[in-house]
This record gives structure tokens, C-alpha cells and sequence, in this order.
């Protein structure tokens, strides 16, 4: 073995043992952070009851200002634990509410009850609990949401509960019903927003398995425009 | 002194590959370094970032060696990115910095390159909530932008230091 290849042999020896050296630091910083002085909480969401028995159960109400939703009749006054809106900014257009079309029958694959993991709902299930006066959530981006979401849906995302719980959800208060909903399918962002709900004292929190795509798809009441109470698009 | 004097000659005196090496260190870093501070500041910090890492899938959330990985490497993936990263912009073990970075850029782009090919909507999480360069949905800009973060780094993990400054060479 010549001089040199001995000597860059012994570099890429130093160079190894360093990247260990780095890693071992990461790792050792990085599992006590986790484990000592931040412990991450990974456990499941508590299972919420099912729907019929959360609406059951909700005779106090959830039930937003009825007129907030043209065309729909409360069945009876009920106290609203969700503020009233407060007005729109200034030069802001009011959201545009719309029944969706129905999809053409077949054209959407909704999932059906059995095939859902625990703490998500059908978008029948999310029509009954809609009904109830639930407070929806669209975890997804400001500009999905101003494209089209649930009537009435608050939008929120995880990233707002990086510095703790956000403003936003002294709008929810923590005995309603709740719904969270994003794009259906892969999107995990809703099951993301309804963990950290339940971390912020939510018991009662939904996720729309089919997501806005289900809800649109049924034909059921959705609205265009942004949030009034994004104050953190 | 004799760290003061590496330090001036590492940015002071440099040939033109030194002058490539030294920017592709410092963009490295500032990017790890904004990437890792996004991952660990902030009260909820580590658990948004365990949501991102749970989205990808990459382990079993039934097993209890699933939760483990997401907890372990939640936890142990941004400070490697912050001790790596820091030492790269301060001229200490660069290549061996640069070398665990692109490590793990090549775990990044596979984990993306399956997300994608599962057809799994999913935001990066890469910056945390921060999307500088790609949309916040995964897609193959994340695969070119760290691509290109993958590239800068095997530049410094591959160069010999005896080729960054004037004075290191031989007369």
C-alpha cells in the first residue's frame, strides 16, 4: 500500500468517525428533547360517541345562526354556543352559498360505514351532525378553501397549533360537536386537526372520511369565499 | 488562533472551487438550519412534525415498533439536520456534515418518490410550515428541490479541503 492511499484511507476513516460523532450528537440531543423535556404525544384521539348519540346528546345545540344558512328553518330556537359571526372586513365579499349538484350516481366512490377507521363519519353521518348546528373544519389550504367548503366551515390547520392553541378556537367551544374534513382519500390533515382538537379538550370531533369531494359530491350545502376569521392565512 | 486562521483562510482566500464549496456550504446549512429550527421551535413543533412524518406511512401505526419509528425519528431526524448543519457553516467537519446530510437527502427523496407513487396528498412538512421553493402538497418539485440540496452537499462532502484555499496549496 503506497504513502497516499494509506493517508486517504486514514481521511476517510477521520470522515466516517465524524459523521458518527454527528449522528450520535443528533441522536443523544434529540432523544432527550423527545423523551425528557418535550415528550411528543402520539397516542390515538379518544374515540368521540357515534353520531346519532352525539346529536342525542347535544339538546343544548350547536346550532349556528339560522341565518347563516339561507333557506334552512332551525326546528326550534336553540342557544347557539358558537359566536355569531362577526361582520366581514371591509371590502371583503360575503361567501357565496350554493347546494351542490348531486354527482351523477356512481361517479363518486363513497366509503362505506364498515370500512372506516374509528373517529371518522360517511358524508350521510356528516349531514345528520351538519343538521345538529356541528361546527365544521376545513383543514385544508386557504385557497382550497376559498374555491369551495362546507357552508359555514371554519378553516383551520395544524400549523396554527405550532405556538399552542390558536385564537381561532375560542369561536368552538369545547362541548360541540365537530367536524373535520380535507380532501378525502390520502389526506391526512384532517385526522392530524382532529388529534390535536381532542390534545385541546374536543371530545366530540368527526373526521369526513370522503372528505369535501364526499360532501360536494352529495349534493349537500357548500359556499365559496374566504374566512372571515382567518387572521392567519 | 489556529481556528481563527482556518476560518480566514477558509473565506478570505479562496480558489474558484472554494468559492463553489463555501457557497454550496452555506446554502446547505441556511437551509437545514431554517429546516430544523421550523421542526423545533414552538410548543407543538415536534408533534406537527410527527404528523408529517405518521403521513408519509412509513410504518405500521398497528405495531408498537411503528410508533417508535415515528417517535424516533420525529425526534432525532431535525437535531441531526441542526448539529450538521451547524458545523457545515462553521467550517467544522464539513465533509463529514455535508456527507450525513446527503445521507439523508437520499432517504428524503425515496420517502417522497414513494409518497408520490402511492398517490398519497400529504404536505411535505420538509420546512416545516414554511414551503419556500414547492407547493405545500408533495410532489416532484420537493424531488428537484432536494435534488438540488443533494447536489450542493456531495460538492462539499466530496472535495478535499487541500483544493479550497490558495494558501492550502502547494506552493
Amino acid at each position: 500500500m503506497t504513502q497516499r492511499s494509506r493517508s486517504s484511507h486514514a481521511r476517510a476513516g477521520r470522515v466516517l468517525v465524524q459523521m458518527g460523532v454527528i449522528i450520535a450528537v443528533g441522536f443523544v440531543i434529540g432523544l432527550a428533547d423527545a423523551f425528557v423535556f418535550r415528550r411528543v404525544n402520539l397516542d390515538a384521539r379518544s374515540a368521540p360517541p357515534t353520531p346519532d348519540e352525539a346529536i342525542a346528546g347535544a339538546a343544548t345545540g350547536t346550532r349556528r345562526p339560522a341565518d347563516a344558512r339561507p333557506g334552512t328553518e332551525p326546528a326550534e330556537p336553540a342557544p347557539s354556543p358558537v359566536p355569531d359571526r362577526a361582520p366581514r372586513p371591509v371590502g371583503q365579499p360575503p361567501a357565496a352559498a350554493t347546494q351542490s349538484a348531486p354527482a351523477a350516481p356512481g361517479s363518486f366512490a363513497f366509503t362505506p360505514k364498515d370500512k372506516l377507521p374509528a373517529g371518522h363519519i360517511t358524508v350521510e353521518d356528516a349531514r345528520k351532525l351538519f343538521d345538529a348546528g356541528a361546527t365544521f373544519v376545513d383543514s385544508r389550504k386557504a385557497e382550497e378553501y376559498s374555491i369551495g367548503h362546507v357552508e359555514n366551515a371554519l378553516r383551520m390547520d395544524t400549523h396554527m397549533f405550532k405556538d399552542g392553541d390558536p385564537p381561532k378556537l375560542a369561536l368552538i367551544p369545547r362541548e360541540a360537536l365537530v367536524v373535520v374534513y380535507c380532501n378525502g382519500g390520502h389526506c391526512d390533515e384532517s385526522e392530524n386537526l382532529a388529534r390535536l382538537l381532542d390534545g385541546s379538550g374536543y371530545k366530540k370531533v368527526y373526521v369526513l372520511h370522503d372528505g369535501f369531494p364526499g360532501w360536494q359530491a352529495a349534493g349537500h350545502p357548500s359556499a365559496t369565499g374566504t374566512d372571515p376569521f382567518d387572521m392567519n392565512p | 488562533m489556529n481556528m481563527t486562521n482556518t476560518f480566514i483562510t477558509r473565506w478570505s482566500n479562496l480558489t474558484p472551487i472554494g468559492v463553489v464549496v463555501t457557497r454550496c456550504e452555506v446554502l446547505v446549512a441556511a437551509l437545514f438550519l431554517v429546516a430544523a429550527k421550523e421542526k423545533l421551535l414552538g410548543a407543538k413543533a415536534p408533534e406537527l412534525f410527527a404528523n408529517s412524518v405518521k403521513a408519509f406511512k412509513m410504518f405500521d401505526p398497528e405495531s408498537g415498533i411503528g410508533e417508535l419509528g415515528v417517535r424516533f425519528s420525529t425526534s432525532v431526524t431535525p437535531w441531526i439536520e441542526f448539529v450538521a448543519a451547524l458545523l457545515l457553516l462553521l467550517g467544522i467537519w464539513s465533509r463529514a456534515a455535508a456527507a450525513v446530510l446527503s445521507i439523508m437527502l437520499v432517504a428524503f427523496i425515496a420517502i417522497i418518490l414513494r409518497a408520490i407513487n402511492n398517490g398519497y396528498d400529504l404536505h411535505c412538512g420538509c420546512f416545516g410550515k414554511l414551503s419556500p421553493f414547492c407547493p405545500e402538497k408533495v410532489g416532484w418539485c420537493n424531488i428537484v428541490q432536494n435534488s438540488v440540496m443533494l447536489a450542493g452537499s456531495l460538492i462539499v462532502a466530496l472535495t478535499p479541503r487541500s483544493m479550497l484555499a490558495r494558501a492550502a496549496r502547494p506552493a
